[in-house]
């Protein structure tokens, strides 16, 4: 680090390198943080959290008993000198006792991307709630056909204000906040539908992923998807050219059953039949695409930031890589992947969008995007980890569990200085020692059931008695 | 030679007790050998590790264990290799090797903090081998062991939290979720003894104000108290000197005879008290058989002696107690002023008591003694009242006249429930009675005459008593099966003059009667001796009888007209008849006589229906016989020989029809067929037979029912 400040005072390398290569080494040593706790007020399990991106200062985490809070990451509410860490407590928590609170649990929460004023939440009991963060009381209220697995907003839509909503229905609807109604149902799917996420590129492109494996591209300005990923097609090679304006060529159909489909939709005139060929709606074609992205529900989906990739976690252990462009798998292998259940999760990508935070059963995995390398394993939490949300500005990683558990996850605090030390402990060690073998020899007489004195906070320093 | 220093280590850390020595040589022993040290080290630490996890009891072995910690304390990679085994240690799949792998982690996680740094980031799995708190991660067999294990488990979680919590965030957050989440019982070893003390304090803090409070109440009490105390204390003084005064007087005239010499040692001891004491020994003998002003003496002194004992001695005891108990943060001067006079005072309390009780009073006595004066007996003369009733009483005094109160004494002496007893029993009393005096024997059995005599019930048990009784409050047996049990519980007396204990039960019993017997004459000339009451099974309804079994049938045709009239005439009967048996048979005579009427004249009845019936059915046949002569003339055309036999036939058939009627007919009947089918049997006269045949149904038909065409 100093061969770089020092390199950067040269001129030798770029400002913006410097911090990027510090923002990143502490991305790489996260680990549980010691001095900060968000303390959380939930009953139960943790389903979704997200950080605003707007202020980078709001956490909004939905529990499976039907409550959402909100934590201020960055400022502190308490400090605790005991385990010496600064205690964060909520800012606010809705439950079912507001009017139109949630029923059951909250399975996905989202922040309104222009500000905090608002606040989207979908949870099993069939209900998206808009809310209104000032005076915390539903302001919108969408009914859907069955349990709301995954709510979304468009970060950078300026035309329309949709939330899009992915549930036990197959169909994937979108709600406009301006008019207070659905809007869109899009058909395609043929399972419930886990995963919903807008472009980061485009604010008419939608990718969502199902039970049924399949991850479909939409444009919400045309009927059906216009395209599914296959798990097979993986060459990405050279690019397709640009075609010229054609029914066929607008909804490019990757595979060979719908184009056979297509093919006899539009009917086959060196074939000469005599019946008319049935004519398919050009947005319903793909409908008959049944191409799987995964062998197994898609339970989480995340674009890249640059929108050029998404990354899909299916229930078939798999983490893929997409080129969204073209569609294919880049087949980057995620080492000791082990994903388990049809439920929604939440995955965590580096603001470089360099790491990937994947959490596994009881312990979140860290791997490099691009080359599937697994870097770390953070244990913790003592639950199954239901998501994971990474800091928009900062190097810091929030984590929610069944346990009850939000954990924060940073890198490591600076060295202390000698200073601090001699604060810390400035009882000559060697009487410390002589103190605490004189304890045990004590408690060692009393026996042992042993008093009061045995459970006292101790130093974290090595205490061997000298009869050892 | 690595087993030599084992034996060296196990050595090494039996002395390790003793004092420093033994660790530091083994550490200079190590340094000595450093290169192959290491290697020796992580063996011998392998062998210990498995001898202490291989036994089957639930403590290690303290020799052992130190020479465990010794070898691991010398260096860093012993404390890894000790952690490694025992973590493999901890996965073995059985509970006993895990439990005692787990106590030595306990000794080292406490001491070593690289250890501590080791296990903490392994800690999730730790606790999945250790109290196995997720369901798919079970602990091992043994069961019992397992379930040590989790408790053990638990336990040292809550103690390296507490410890160390603030340190290693992971372990904070396993006790959390442990705790919290998962709800696991920890023992709350830290709590409960802080609340324990806690309790213990408050209770002290709680006694510590009362007994200031006492203090000060006390403090402002003191010197009026004291003057009271005082004042009674000059009183018995004051009484004791007279008596000695009195007792010198008696002494002189004794001292005439040369025979006391007391007065010397008086003069010795000095001591006021004493000698006042002694001489009112000497009182006391002299003195019981005196009257006069001297009892006067004497009930006052008791009354002061009672107000001692009662009153002054104990309250003094108290202050002392509180006094010496209380911990005044100022006062302690005026505590120690108090505390020594009222030592001092009941110092004097004490003495003077002696002297009271050398005086002859005690508390026996007093107790007796005021029994005599005279208020008890009234309350004995209460209960009497009760007890026999006003005429008794009455009748009493004229019996006694003027000598009332001698009489009643000896009543009034044994307790109300004896005297019940003696009520009841009757002739134990009479045996009593016989043991006392003569007027009393008198009045006894004046007594006893009056009293009605009553079967023994729960209502004399306690009869005329006030007092009250344990109530049995737990409806069990079994010593404090439900709860508590408070034995001290009493129904009191006002309460149970409600209850059921005093009230009276009386059963129906019904009288006995004798039943007579039967007494109808049977066959071998004897009597029937069944006793039915009344209606025998074999000789009818159980009616008055003379010695030979005749019924007597007493003015049966007189009575008979009179049943209707015997309900009113009842009275006149019974006063009429010589005894009440015989009335009983005289009435059953009579009903017995109207149902034999009545049987008779059913009969009669029967009878002249019987006969009508039979003169119609005679009628009948007769109908019948005249239709069916008329029938068989009409169709019997056929020969003439038939016809001829027809009369004979018809006066052989006249008996027969009137034997058997329409039966016999009918029988008949299929033998005249027969003998018409034998004959017309030939295939040449088929039709004619045929129409015959039919001709003889129909005329069959027509004999069989006569009347119907």
């Amino acid at each position: 680090m100093w061969f770089d400040l020092k390199a950067r005072e040269l001129g030798a390398i770029r400002p913006e390198r410097i911090s990027r290569k510090v923002a990143s080494d502490r991305l790489h040593n996260l680990e549980l943080s010691s001095s900060k706790d968000i303390l959380s007020v939930h009953d139960s399990g943790i389903n979704s959290l997200q950080v605003d991106k707007t202020e980078g200062r709001y956490l909004l985490s939905g529990a499976s008993d039907g409550s959402v809070a909100c934590y201020d990451t960055l400022h502190a509410s308490t400090f605790d000198p005991t385990a010496r860490s600064y205690q964060h407590k909520h800012v606010f928590k809705v439950d079912k006792r507001v009017r139109k609170g949630h029923k059951y649990a909250v399975s996905s929460v989202q922040w309104y991307p222009v500000d905090t004023g608002l606040f989207v939440t979908g949870s099993f009991d069939t209900h998206v709630n808009v809310w209104d963060t000032n005076n915390l009381q539903v302001e919108l209220q969408y009914d859907m056909p069955g349990r709301v697995y995954s709510v979304s907003l468009s970060q950078i839509a300026t035309s329309h204000l949709l939330i899009a909503v992915g549930s036990a229905d197959s169909m994937v609807r979108l709600c406009d906040i301006a008019t207070g109604a659905c809007t869109h149902t899009l058909v395609g799917h043929r399972d419930a539908v886990l995963a919903v996420q807008w472009s980061v590129s485009s604010e008419w492109t939608l990718y969502t992923g199902s039970c049924d494996g399949a991850i479909r591209f939409w444009d919400i300005r045309r009927a059906g998807s216009y395209k599914v990923l296959d798990q097979d097609s993986s060459q990405m090679g050279r690019r397709p050219p640009v075609p010229k304006y054609s029914p066929e060529s607008e909804w490019p159909v990757t595979s060979r059953t719908s184009k056979k489909l297509l093919k006899k939709a539009f009917g086959d005139k060196k074939s000469g039949m005599s019946t008319p060929p049935k004519r398919v709606h050009p947005g319903m074609a793909s409908a008959q695409n049944y191409a799987t992205a995964h062998n197994g529900a898609v339970k989480a989906l995340l674009p890249t930031n640059d929108g050029h990739f998404l990354v899909s976690a299916g229930a078939d252990s798999r983490v893929k890589l997409w080129d969204v462009e073209s569609g294919c798998d880049t087949l980057v292998n995620y080492e000791r992947m082990r994903l388990s259940g049809n439920r929604a999760t939440q995955l965590g990508l580096s603001p470089d969008s360099s790491l990937l935070f994947i959490p596994t059963s009881t312990a979140i995995k860290v791997y490099n995007l691009w080359t599937g390398l697994l870097l770390k394993t953070l244990g913790g939490h003592y639950d199954d980890v239901n998501c994971c949300e990474l800091h928009p500005y900062e190097q810091e990683m929030y984590s929610g569990s069944s346990d009850r558990k939000i954990l924060v996850w940073s890198p490591p605090p600076p060295p202390q200085i000698d200073e601090d030390r001699e604060e810390v402990c400035p009882v000559p060690r060697r009487l410390i020692v002589n103190f605490w073998s004189h304890m045990i020899c004590q408690t060692k007489a009393k026996g042992a059931s042993a008093g009061a004195g045995e459970f006292s906070a101790r130093l974290d320093v090595d205490s061997w008695s000298d009869e050892d | 030679m690595g087993r030599r220093q084992f034996g060296n280590g196990g050595a090494d850390g039996g002395l390790a007790g003793g004092g420093t020595g033994g660790s530091g040589k083994v550490r200079k022993k190590n340094d000595e050998n450093e290169l192959g040290g290491e290697y020796d080290d992580r063996n011998r630490l392998a062998d210990l590790v498995d001898s202490a996890t291989n036994s089957p009891l639930l403590t290690l072995d303290d020799r052992s264990l130190a020479a465990f910690k010794a070898l691991v304390r010398r260096s860093e990679t012993n404390v890894h290799a000790a952690f490694e085994l025992l973590y493999d240690k901890l996965k073995k799949n059985n509970s006993q090797v895990r439990y005692l792998s787990l106590l030595l982690m306990d000794e080292l996680f406490t001491r070593s903090k690289l250890f501590r740094s080791l296990l903490v980031p392994v800690f999730e799995n730790f606790l999945l081998l250790s109290v196995g708190f997720r369901s798919d991660y079970p602990l091992p067999p043994p069961e019992e062991r397992a379930a040590l294990l989790r408790k053990k488990a638990i336990e040292i979680v809550e103690k390296w939290n507490d410890m160390y919590g603030q340190h290693y965030k992971p372990l904070r957050l396993a006790y959390e979720y442990l705790k919290k989440t998962l709800r696991f019982e920890f023992p709350n070893a830290r709590e409960t003894a802080t609340l324990a003390q806690q309790q213990r304090k408050e209770r002290e803090r709680r006694t510590q104000e009362l007994l200031k409070k006492k203090f000060t109440s006390l403090k402002s009490e003191y010197p009026e108290l004291r003057a009271e105390i005082h004042s009674t204390l000059e009183q018995i003084n004051e009484c004791v000197a007279i008596l000695a005064e009195k007792k010198n007087g008696g002494d002189d005239q004794q001292e005439q005879f040369g025979f006391d010499s007391d007065e010397d040692e008086f003069e010795e001891y000095g001591a006021r008290n004493l000698r006042s004491a002694r001489g009112e020994v000497e009182e006391q003998e002299t003195l019981a058989y005196e009257t006069g002003e001297n009892a006067a003496l004497f009930d006052t002194l008791r009354d002061l002696y009672r107000l001692l004992t009662s009153r002054h001695l104990v309250s003094a005891q108290e202050w002392l107690s509180t006094l010496m108990r209380v911990d005044p943060e100022e006062e302690r001067q005026a505590r120690d002023t108090l505390l020594r006079d009222v030592i001092d005072l009941r110092n004097k309390v004490v003495k003077a008591r002696e002297v009271c009780e050398g005086a002859g009073i005690e508390r026996t006595e007093g107790a007796s003694k005021s029994a005599a004066d005279g208020d008890a007996e009234e309350i004995i003369w209460e209960e009497g009242d009760v007890l026999i009733s006003n005429s008794a009483i009455s009748e009493l005094i004229e019996a006694s006249g003027a000598a009332e109160p001698t009489e009643v004494k000896p009543v009034s002496e044994p307790t109300a429930e004896a005297n019940t007893m003696e009520l009841e029993k009757g002739k134990q009393a009479v045996i009593n009675k016989a043991d006392e005096t003569e007027e009393d024997n008198s009045l006894k059995a004046q007594l006893l005459k009056q009293a009605p005599l009553l079967k023994w019930g729960q209502f004399l048990e306690r009869w005329g008593s006030d007092r009250a009784i344990p109530a049995n409050n737990r409806g069990l047996e079994f010593e404090n099966h439900w709860g508590k049990v408070d034995y001290d519980v009493t129904i009191p007396a006002e309460k149970l003059a409600e209850s059921s204990l005093n009230l009276r039960a009386v059963y129906y019993s019904a009288e006995k009667t004798e039943i007579p017997p039967c007494l109808a004459p049977l066959r071998n000339g004897g009597l029937c001796q069944r006793r039915d009451l009344k209606r025998c099974p074999f000789h009818g309804p159980i009616i008055p009888r003379d010695s030979t079994g005749k019924p007597l049938e007493l003015e049966k045709p007189a009575k008979l007209p009179e049943v209707s009239k015997s309900s009113e005439n009842t009275d006149e009967l019974t006063s009429t008849l010589p005894s009440e048996p015989k009335h009983e048979e005289l009435v059953q005579q009579a009903i017995a006589n109207v149902r034999q009427k009545d049987e008779e004249f059913r009969k009669k009845v029967l009878e002249d229906k019987k006969s009508v019936r039979r003169e119609r059915a005679k009628r009948a046949r007769e109908h019948n016989e005249a239709c069916l002569r008329a029938a068989a003339i009409g169709t019997t055309s056929e020969g003439l020989a038939e016809a001829f036999g027809q009369d004979v036939m018809a006066a052989e058939s006249q008996p027969k029809k009137r034997r058997g009627g329409l039966a016999a007919l009918l029988r008949k009947k299929p033998t005249v067929k027969d003998r018409l089918s034998r004959r017309l049997l030939s295939g040449r006269v088929r039709d004619a037979t045929a129409t015959q045949l039919a001709r003889d149904e129909q005329a069959a038909y027509r004999e069989s029912f006569p009347n119907q065409w």
